[in-house]
C-alpha cells in the first residue's frame, strides 16, 4: 500500500517546486487576496509619498470639486482630498484589523489553553463567552463605545471583546482533543512541566487552525469598525476612516455618488482581499475542502 | 427527553444573568461617574445628585446590582434620559418596523440560500458551484450598508422603481411596506443568504457521499427524491443551526441597515442613543436583542431534541 502511494507520487527533488506550482493554480484566490492586500499595506505604509496631500486639511474654496489634476478623485464638502483621505484611510482599516487579530489571537490562546487545560476554570471561562456570544457583535461594541470617549483604542478593545469568544472556543477544542492523544500523555509521563507541554505540543497544534480564524478576525474588525464609524459610535470623525468618510457623505450621496463608492470600493477590496487569502489557507490545510484531489 | 429539555432550560439562566452582568458592568465599570453618565452632559449639579440617590449609587455594587436585576426582571428598564420615557416603551414603538425587516430577510435568505447551496452541491466543481463559491465570498466582503447604498443607486436614484428611503408601516398597505422594505431587506439578506448557501453546499456535500445514499441509488429511487427526501433531511441540523447563529448577525446589520434607510426601528433608537450617550437605552436595547438571540437559539434546540432523537445535551 505505501510503496503504491509512494510510486504515484513525484520524485522527492521535484516535489517542492510541483507542489508549489499545484497551489498556485489551484488556489488563485491566495495570490489575488495576497497581492491585493499587499497593495494595500504599501499603500498604508507609504501614504505621504504616494502623491497624497494633508488628509484632513480644508479647502472651503474647492467644496465638492471634481476629480482634477491636483485632486485626483475630487474634493469632498469640505473640500478634503477625496483620494488622499482614501489612501490614509488604509493606515486606520488595517491597523484596527491587524490589532485586533493579534490582540484576540494573543488572549484567545492564553485564554482558551487555561480553559482547556484547568478543569475548575473550565465552566467559568464557558458561561463568560456563552454571554459575549449571545450580544450581537456590533451592539457589543456600541455599549462599549457609549461609555468610553470615541478613540481608536477604544475601537480595537470593543471589537476585540466582541471577537474574543471564538478564538477562546477555537483554542479550548483543540486543547480538548490533543489531551486525550497518547503523545499528550507520553509528555506528561515524561515529566514535562505544564508550560512546556504548551510550548511544545498545544501551540504548535493550534497554530493552523488560530491563523486561519485570525484573518476571518481582521476581515470581520475592519467591517465592524467602518460600520461603528458610520453610524457614529466608532473611530473619532475628525480621523479620515472609510467608515466615517461613508458617514460624512450620507447627505449628499445622491449627486456626488463617488464619495461614498471611492470608500466602499477601497473597504469591499480590502474585506474581499482578506477573506480570499483566509479562505485559499483554509482550503489547502482542510483536506474536506480540497480541490482536484481525490 | 423531558430531562434533556430542562437541561437545556436550565442552561439558558447562567447564558442570560452574564449578559445581564455585562449590561450592569457597562455603566459602574466605565470611566468616570455612573450618575454624571446617566445624567447627561446637559446635567446640573442637582440633578446628578438625584440620579445618585435614586439609583441607590452609594450603596455598595452587589446589593446596586441585585436591586437592577429585580427591575429588569419586572420589565422596568429605566427612563430615558434624553426623551424621559421608559425604555421599555420606546422599544415598543419602535420594534415592529425592526422585526418586519428581519423577518423578510430571514424568509427571503432561507428560500434563496437553500436551493443554491443545494445546486452548487450537486453539482460539485461545476461552473455553477464555483460562481455560488464567488458569490458567497463577495457576499462576506461587501459591508451590508455599502450594498444599500449601491442598491438604491441602481434601482431608486437611477431606475426609479422603488422607494429611496423611509418607511410605511404595515397598516399603510402590505404593497407600500413591503416596497420600502425590499432593499433593506435585500441588503440585509446578502451575508445571510451566503452564510446558509455555504453550510448547506457543504453538509449536502458529505450527505451525498453517504453510504444510504448509494443504497438509496442501487434501490432505484429517483435523482429527486435522494436529494429531497434522503439528502436534504440529514443536512437540516447544521443549516437550522447556522440559521439561529446568523440570528445575531442579522441584528447587528438591521442597526446598520435601518440608518441607509432612514427605517425608524430599534436600530434607529440605538444610533441616536450612542450619539445622544442614552446610557438607560442602550442597555436595555443590548438586553432585549440578545435575549432574542438566547431565546430563538433554545427553541431550535428544543427543536432538535424533538426532530432528532440522537441530540443529547
Amino acid at each position: 500500500m505505501l510503496r503504491i502511494s509512494e510510486a504515484s507520487d513525484s520524485p522527492p527533488s521535484t516535489l517542492g517546486r510541483s507542489r508549489l506550482t499545484r497551489i498556485l493554480t489551484h488556489y488563485p484566490g491566495l495570490i489575488v487576496g495576497g497581492f491585493l492586500f499587499g497593495l494595500l499595506v504599501f499603500a498604508a505604509i507609504f501614504a505621504p509619498w504616494l502623491g497624497t496631500v494633508d488628509p484632513a486639511a480644508l479647502a472651503p474654496s474647492l467644496r465638492l470639486a471634481p476629480p482634477s489634476d491636483t485632486a485626483w478623485l475630487g474634493t469632498d464638502m469640505l473640500g478634503r482630498d477625496v483620494y488622499s483621505r482614501a489612501i490614509y484611510g488604509a493606515r486606520i482599516s488595517l491597523s484596527v484589523g491587524v490589532s485586533v487579530a493579534l490582540l484576540t489571537a494573543i488572549f484567545g490562546t492564553a485564554i482558551g489553553i487555561l480553559s482547556g487545560y484547568v478543569r475548575w476554570l473550565d465552566p467559568i471561562i464557558m458561561r463568560i463567552t456563552d454571554g459575549l456570544m449571545a450580544i450581537p457583535a456590533i451592539l457589543l461594541a456600541i455599549a462599549l463605545m457609549s461609555v468610553t470617549r470615541g478613540s481608536i483604542v477604544a475601537v480595537v478593545v470593543a471589537i476585540s471583546l466582541s471577537q474574543l469568544p471564538q478564538v477562546i472556543r477555537l483554542i479550548r477544542g483543540v486543547v480538548l482533543t490533543i489531551r486525550e492523544l497518547p503523545f499528550f500523555e507520553a509528555a506528561i509521563a515524561a515529566g514535562s512541566s505544564p508550560l512546556r507541554i504548551v510550548y511544545n505540543h498545544v501551540l504548535p497544534n493550534v497554530l493552523i487552525p488560530l491563523s486561519v480564524q485570525a484573518t476571518y478576525i481582521c476581515a470581520a474588525a475592519i467591517m465592524t469598525e467602518a460600520a461603528l464609524s458610520f453610524i457614529g459610535a466608532g473611530t473619532p470623525p475628525m480621523i479620515p476612516s472609510w467608515g466615517n468618510m461613508i458617514a460624512d457623505a450620507r447627505t449628499l450621496w445622491q449627486i456626488k455618488p463617488h464619495l461614498i463608492a471611492v470608500p466602499a470600493i477601497f473597504l469591499t477590496v480590502t474585506v474581499l482581499a482578506i477573506n480570499l487569502v483566509g479562505d485559499s489557507v483554509r482550503d489547502l490545510l482542510d483536506p474536506r475542502f480540497s480541490k482536484g484531489r481525490k | 427527553m423531558m430531562h434533556q429539555l430542562a437541561t437545556r432550560t436550565l442552561g439558558v439562566v447562567p447564558v442570560m444573568f452574564f449578559v445581564a452582568l455585562f449590561v450592569f458592568c457597562i455603566l459602574h465599570f466605565a470611566p468616570g461617574d455612573p450618575a454624571v453618565i446617566l445624567a447627561g452632559d446637559m446635567a446640573s449639579p442637582e440633578q446628578v445628585e438625584r440620579i445618585r440617590e435614586a439609583l441607590g449609587l452609594n450603596k455598595t455594587l452587589l446589593s446596586q446590582f441585585i436591586d437592577w436585576l429585580a427591575r429588569v426582571l419586572t420589565g422596568d428598564f429605566g427612563t430615558s434620559i434624553f426623551s424621559k420615557v421608559p425604555v421599555t416603551e420606546l422599544i415598543a414603538q419602535r420594534l415592529p418596523a425592526t422585526l418586519s425587516l428581519m423577518l423578510l430577510t430571514l424568509v427571503f435568505s432561507v428560500t434563496v440560500a437553500i436551493p443554491i447551496g443545494v445546486l452548487a452541491a450537486t453539482n460539485h466543481n461545476s461552473l455553477a458551484d464555483r460562481i455560488v463559491t464567488a458569490f458567497t465570498t463577495l457576499s462576506f466582503s461587501i459591508p451590508v450598508f455599502v450594498l444599500g447604498y449601491g442598491l438604491v443607486y441602481i434601482f431608486s436614484t437611477s431606475l426609479g422603481l422603488l422607494p429611496v428611503q423611509g418607511y410605511a408601516p404595515l397598516s399603510a398597505g402590505i404593497g407600500k411596506h413591503l416596497s420600502h422594505l425590499l432593499l433593506p431587506a435585500l441588503s440585509l439578506s446578502s451575508v445571510y443568504i451566503a452564510m446558509v448557501a455555504r453550510i448547506s453546499r457543504t453538509t449536502m456535500l458529505e450527505a451525498l457521499s453517504q453510504d444510504y445514499i448509494r443504497t438509496a441509488r442501487a434501490k432505484g429511487v429517483g435523482r429527486r427524491s435522494i436529494l429531497y427526501v434522503h439528502a436534504l433531511k440529514n443536512t437540516s441540523l447544521p443549516v437550522v443551526t447556522v440559521i439561529g447563529l446568523g440570528i445575531g448577525m442579522l441584528i447587528s446589520g438591521a442597526v446598520v441597515t435601518e440608518s441607509v434607510f432612514a427605517i425608524p426601528g430599534v436600530g434607529r433608537l440605538t444610533i441616536d442613543a450612542v450619539a445622544r450617550r442614552d446610557v438607560p437605552v442602550i442597555q436595555g436595547i443590548v438586553l432585549m436583542f440578545s435575549a432574542m438571540y438566547i431565546a430563538l437559539n433554545f427553541l431550535i434546540d428544543v427543536l432538535y431534541v424533538i426532530l432528532d432523537p440522537r441530540v443529547r445535551y
